[in-house]
């Protein structure tokens, strides 16, 4: 039982990250719209 | 993907403005062709500076709803979050397209020939498969 809340614990750190990531990406990508000359 | 030329959203504002101002003159409906003409800049460059804003304030609440799963862990929320990127990740992809097919003659409708060429029947499955990617593309909304 403590394995399995701990893996659904990671597995919810995975998303987060991944979630972030994809952040990253559109707000890069959001700048370059604006700063492109 | 660099969109140069495409999208200078401040040069855009500055655009708009002026053409608000040129509204502004007593004898603008004068001229009711370069009105219209005026109306229609306008209203374009309006377009995609709200849109652009639109997809701003977006990633701005997406930003805060992860930070608020980070300290307050929500499943439900996160699944939410989840379906609001990519939604918001596709409106990106669309946007983007939209800026690059911008231009004057974008609108216009084009002449496209493929000739597979030397190569036999390899080179015209090669055409073949070509004009079907093409075709297809022409189902995204940006492209009709």
């Amino acid at each position: 039982m403590r394995m399995k809340l701990r893996k659904s614990e990671e597995q919810k750190m995975i998303e987060i990250a991944t979630v972030r990531n994809e952040l990253d990406r559109t707000s890069g990508k959001l700048n370059d719209f604006r700063g492109s000359l | 993907m660099t969109l140069g030329g495409h999208f200078d959203l401040e040069n855009k504002e500055i655009r708009i403005q002026e053409l608000e101002e040129l509204m502004t003159f007593p004898d603008f409906w004068d001229d009711a062709q370069g009105a219209q003409k005026v109306i229609n800049e306008m209203n374009a460059l309006k377009s995609i500076v709200e849109e652009y804003r639109a997809l701003e304030s977006t990633q701005e609440n997406l930003e805060m709803t992860l930070e608020l799963i980070k300290e307050m862990p929500d499943e439900e929320l996160q699944e939410d979050l989840g379906n609001e990127l990519k939604e918001f990740t596709n409106k990106l992809s669309d946007f983007e397209l939209q800026m690059l097919l911008s231009e004057e003659y974008d609108k216009h409708n084009a002449i496209l020939e493929l000739h597979p060429g030397a190569g036999g029947t390899e080179s015209q499955d090669w055409g073949s498969i070509c004009y079907v990617c093409i075709k297809d593309g022409q189902t995204n909304a940006a492209l009709k």
